[in-house]
């Protein structure tokens, strides 16, 4: 389990919230620093977001624990003179 | 100058600098983006991200140093934008992360093809998002002390598609010259020809938007009309030459000036634009001085970010040299993906 990342979400989490109701503490209000955008592009964000990242967190899992499974390939040859830094040419 | 406006001055030149090194650098691995939509097989696609796999993660950091200079030195300039444009930078923000883990997670996945079309869909996108937004900034839009006032959808406009539709195009056709610079052979015949209908939808383009942008837009319609007309004679000037070193070049099968010719015709029109909209930032009430920061701010960002500028500027060419020459297809094959 990855405890570590949990630790360091949820950290950030506590602190996000214990600071309500300031956005900057003793200076800035949440409520002042809100944009005044409509509700409706606010969620057409927040619900592209929440979408993308899952897909995006289902596929990094997947790869993840392919590449975990596999292993470092150990028989690998040190790359080859690199030959783009002789040929000047840009 | 005193201390406050050379301030002011100074940062309009750092944002300045950093949104032109984005579009023409970011510019140009978008267009490869949009080309690879158009190119015939997989490994053509693989072989066009390969030759930007090195470049375009760093070419999107002047995009992230734009965003801090707005948001340290010009506060208002940076809410108005954001709130004004709220949707179309939304939705550049997710073609941006969608092309950006193509790269990646195209390495390890079985299916390239998926992966593949996300980066062109992610690059299209993000250029048509970025059109919108030079239409909408060109057009101007009604802002209350960095508030947006309006509907939400004024970057939505007849205007706004044709600038789109231009970036789109001028991307396209800086990537064209980039893969002319990168790949030899077949490839790189299929360059020079796509350029060279994109060089001319370009123009063409280009030129309806600057006949139309008077008519909707009566401030730059007097910029251009008033007594100092050297800054858009001399932009001009360039971007014409521009233009005519580009199609020299296409018609010589020139390998260089595709690519340089082209970044010559975006930074010129580019500070045209720029020069045409002064004093403001967002027309027509925003204004770059009314909108700065206070001078200790500036002061302090520029004591941090001063020095910065010229190692990123050093690191980010020192890239370029470092990964120059033709791209080669198998170094860039699967086993770096571990």
């Amino acid at each position: 389990m990855p405890l570590g990342y949990i630790a360091v979400e949820l950290g950030w989490a506590v602190r996000e919230v214990g600071r309500q109701p300031w956005l900057v503490y003793g200076l800035l209000r949440t409520s002042e620093g809100a944009s005044q955008l409509p509700a409706s592009s606010v969620i057409f964000s927040m619900a592209g977001y929440t979408l993308l990242y899952i897909v995006l967190a289902i596929a990094f899992f997947i790869f993840a624990r392919r590449w975990l499974h596999k292993g470092p390939d150990l028989m690998l040859e040190p790359p080859p003179t690199p030959h783009a830094w002789q040929d000047r040419r840009i | 100058m005193d201390i406050p406006n050379f301030l002011v001055a100074f940062w309009i030149g750092v944002a300045g600098l950093s949104l032109l090194l984005y579009v023409v650098l970011d510019g140009f691995d978008l267009g490869v983006g949009i080309l690879s939509l158009a190119a015939c097989d997989e490994d053509r696609r693989g072989l066009m991200m390969a030759s930007l796999s090195s470049v375009w993660d760093a070419n999107e950091t002047w995009l992230v140093l734009l965003g801090g200079v707005l948001f340290g030195a010009f506060p208002p300039v940076y809410a108005a934008l954001m709130q004004g444009l709220y949707i179309p930078v939304t939705v550049m923000l997710f073609a941006l992360i969608m092309r950006g883990v193509a790269f990646e997670f195209g390495h390890a996945s079985a299916r390239k093809c998926l992966w593949n079309l996300t980066f062109g869909v992610g690059s299209l996108g993000a250029a048509v998002s970025q059109g919108m937004i030079l239409g909408a900034l060109i057009q101007g839009w009604p802002t209350h002390a960095g508030n947006y006032l309006g509907n939400g959808w004024h970057w939505f406009t007849p205007f706004t598609l044709l600038t789109a539709l231009g970036v789109v195009l001028g991307y396209a056709l800086m990537g064209a010259g980039w893969l002319i610079l990168k790949s030899t052979g077949e490839m790189q015949d299929r360059a020079y020809r796509r350029g060279f209908w994109l060089l001319l939808g370009t123009l063409a383009t280009g030129v309806l938007v600057l006949a139309l942008t008077p008519l909707h837009n009566a401030h730059i319609a007097s910029r251009w009309t008033g007594s100092t007309s050297l800054p858009y004679a001399v932009a001009g000037s360039v971007a014409i030459f521009a233009a005519l070193l580009t199609l020299w070049a296409y018609l010589k099968r020139h390998e260089y000036w595709p690519f340089f010719g082209a970044l010559l015709l975006f930074a010129a029109s580019f500070i045209g634009l720029v020069v045409s909209l002064y004093p403001y930032a967002i027309i027509p009430a925003l204004t770059w001085s009314a909108s700065a920061a206070s001078s200790g701010t500036q002061l302090f960002m520029l004591v941090g970010i001063l020095p910065l500028i010229p190692i990123m500027l050093f690191y980010n060419g020192y890239q370029y040299l470092v990964f120059s020459g033709k791209v080669d297809g198998a170094a860039y094959s699967d086993d770096e993906a571990g």
